[in-house]
């Protein structure tokens, strides 16, 4: 009889969560402004990593639309931060997709750099030598994480931009540890290869 | 496999990150105007079972099931079994055939006999 009751026990808060969220309100307008004010920074740095040029502040104002409409979807499980990053990852790589805006960036990148350097092959390819300036660096890395999916983009920016440890990219994008590191070898195969390619040694 | 963020990679990207620009000065007005649209209300569905369940949940229904088909369900007759009892329902056909046909034979014989008495003790009258 003891076990049985820990065994309900254990079983209930299942249903619980799912039936009754921790907040029962709405944040007020003060508290989702001190919301905005305390997390866009985060918010703007993890959606230009993922998005590149694509990035504008209609995105921004998305990501925050979805934080206020889905927030009944917090549960106190992870912290407020690590809910909002994901909020973030999520929409900015469903506006990747939707927008293909790496792809165009990169295009014109690529083309707008071959015509600045004087170069005469339409499809000339960009090289460390000739990347003097940070713009241009800026540029050659670009390119590389053009070759990059959705998925991997964000893995990169919250690793390398945003310095999170491998457990905590798990939690934000909810998926396993094992599943965080295979993303982050590939990707950094990939793009340690296109960086190759321009001439840069790591 | 563990992975450094602050390996010469992720080094050289930062050394080399351009900044999100700056944000549009009514940026966090047309965010707050957000919040004069109703937040989606949590459907009442279920979250997902943990994995723990999926085990034994699998096992019991394995169990019913073959609970069920060796209780309830009639076993079907394979074709081997089928010929069998063919073979053998012929076999029984054939000796009662046999047996019958052993009869009439054994019939027609005494039949022959008490024709033959008949006519011996026919003869021993028409003698005496």
């Amino acid at each position: 009889m003891r076990n049985r009751s820990a065994g309900l026990k254990s079983i209930m808060p299942i249903w619980k969560k799912a039936a009754k969220p921790e907040t029962d309100r709405t944040w007020t307008e003060q508290e989702f402004a001190q919301i905005y004010e305390q997390h866009s920074p985060m918010v703007r740095s993890v959606a230009y990593k993922i998005c590149g040029e694509g990035f504008s502040d209609d995105l921004v104002q998305d990501i925050f639309a979805q934080i206020w409409k889905k927030q009944f979807q917090y549960h106190g499980k992870s912290s407020l931060q690590t809910w909002i990053y994901r909020m973030a990852v999520n929409t900015s790589i469903d506006f990747y997709r939707k927008t293909k805006a790496g792809i165009n960036r990169d295009r014109n990148w690529q083309s707008e750099f071959a015509a600045d350097s004087g170069a005469k092959e339409k499809n000339a390819e960009l090289r460390l030598s000739e990347a003097q300036s940070s713009n241009e660096m800026q540029k050659l890395i670009a390119m590389a994480l053009g070759k990059l999916n959705a998925d991997q983009r964000a893995i990169i920016a919250l690793f390398y931009y945003e310095e999170k440890p491998v457990n905590e990219i798990a939690k934000i994008l909810e998926i396993s540890t094992g599943t965080v590191k295979s993303r982050l070898h590939y990707a950094r195969e990939i793009l340690m290869k296109e960086l190759q390619k321009k001439g840069v040694q790591l | 496999m563990n992975f450094d963020p602050k390996d010469k990679l992720g080094k050289f990207l930062r050394d080399n990150q351009s900044q999100a620009p700056a944000a549009n000065s009514e940026l966090k007005q047309r965010v707050l105007k957000n919040t004069a649209i109703p937040p989606e209300q949590e459907h009442f569905v279920a979250e997902r079972l943990p994995t723990s369940w999926i085990a034994p949940a699998l096992a019991a229904s394995f169990i019913c099931v073959a609970i069920f088909i060796t209780q309830f369900q009639k076993v079907p007759v394979t074709e081997v079994e089928k010929e069998v009892d063919l073979a053998q329902t012929m076999e029984k056909v054939a000796n009662d055939w046999e047996l019958i046909a052993f009869e009439e034979e054994s019939s027609s014989n005494a039949e022959d006999q008490i024709i033959e008495d008949w006519l011996s003790l026919a003869e021993e009258v028409s003698q005496n």
